[in-house]
């Protein structure tokens, strides 16, 4: 247990020295590199209720030199996944990014059935 | 009878008559309604006067079908306790929770596009749609998904929660994807 510790403070103190701007570590890309264009899967912390998340995200006012911001959330009756799909672009992607009870934004990958 | 008991059933008589009438005299092969023998043909025996005591609307088998007829005339045991063709490996001797699920349900969802390809997105959708279905029914559930592309922390999310919610996953991978 001693060693669960020490290893997840470790961790934790390189996370927060990681040179990276804030937010920029949530982003999952698809390796792939194919996606669902603007299409975002926004995966929130477990104990973070969905409905406020996005009552929030649709309450985002953009500022009027923000003009590639939009939003609109394409799923968000899921059970087995606290999170939804939207499309986001300009503000709302960063402002999801930058929002504490977001766990990670993933870019919405395309896969191909697999038969062989 | 449901369908898959009248398949089964009919199928025990299809390959009874197949071995009645062989194939080489696929004329003189007995349809479902041509085999009511009356039930005093168990001691009938062949003889030139086969119209007498059998029903008007029996077809009189030839001499040489007769002679082939097994008796009793009835499904044996096992087509009758099968509902499956032999060739599937199930038999009598083996616990019924084996074999082929020939009362499984089987649910498609389309989560691609005719071409074959959709978002994460969909498929989370897909898999959603699956695991309440399969926890609504409280039946034993398998989903099986054959897909390929990028690895998806969302997918495996979504998967992970199914599994903790009792229903088993499949989940083929194009071996590309370690390449």
């Amino acid at each position: 247990m001693k060693f669960a510790f020490a290893a997840l403070s470790v961790f934790v103190s390189a996370a927060l020295a990681a040179p990276q701007p804030a937010g920029f570590s949530k982003l999952r890309r698809a390796s792939t590199g194919r996606v669902n264009a603007d299409s975002f899967i926004v995966k929130l912390k477990d104990s973070v209720s969905k409905e406020a998340t996005i009552q929030a995200l649709n309450d985002l006012v953009f500022t009027a030199e923000d003009t590639a911001s939009f939003k609109e959330v394409t799923y968000s009756d899921w059970t087995v996944l606290n999170g939804f799909a939207a499309k986001l672009g300009g503000g709302a992607l960063r402002a999801m990014l930058a929002d504490p009870n977001v766990e990670y934004v993933e870019e919405d990958g395309i896969a191909t059935i697999a038969y062989e | 009878m449901d369908s898959r008991a009248f398949q089964a059933w009919y199928w025990c008589w299809h390959e009874l008559l197949r071995s009645v009438a062989p194939a080489s005299s696929a004329n003189t092969l007995l349809t479902l309604d041509q085999v009511s023998i009356p039930e005093s043909s168990s001691t009938m025996t062949p003889s030139l006067d086969v119209g007498h005591g059998l029903p008007p609307s029996a077809v009189i088998p030839t001499l040489m079908e007769m002679a082939m007829v097994p008796t009793p005339l009835v499904p044996s045991p096992e087509c009758k306790l099968n509902t499956a063709p032999p060739s599937t490996g199930v038999s009598d001797d083996v616990p019924s929770n084996y074999g082929p699920a020939t009362d499984a349900a089987i649910f498609s969802i389309k989560v691609l596009s005719d071409e074959g390809s959709g978002a994460f997105s969909d498929i989370i959708s897909g898999i959603n749609r699956a695991v309440n279905h399969a926890v609504a029914s409280r039946k034993p559930s398998v989903v099986n998904l054959s897909l390929g592309g990028s690895a998806s922390p969302s997918i495996d999310s979504a998967v992970t929660s199914g599994i903790s919610q009792g229903v088993h996953f499949t989940v083929g991978q194009l071996a590309s994807r370690y390449q």
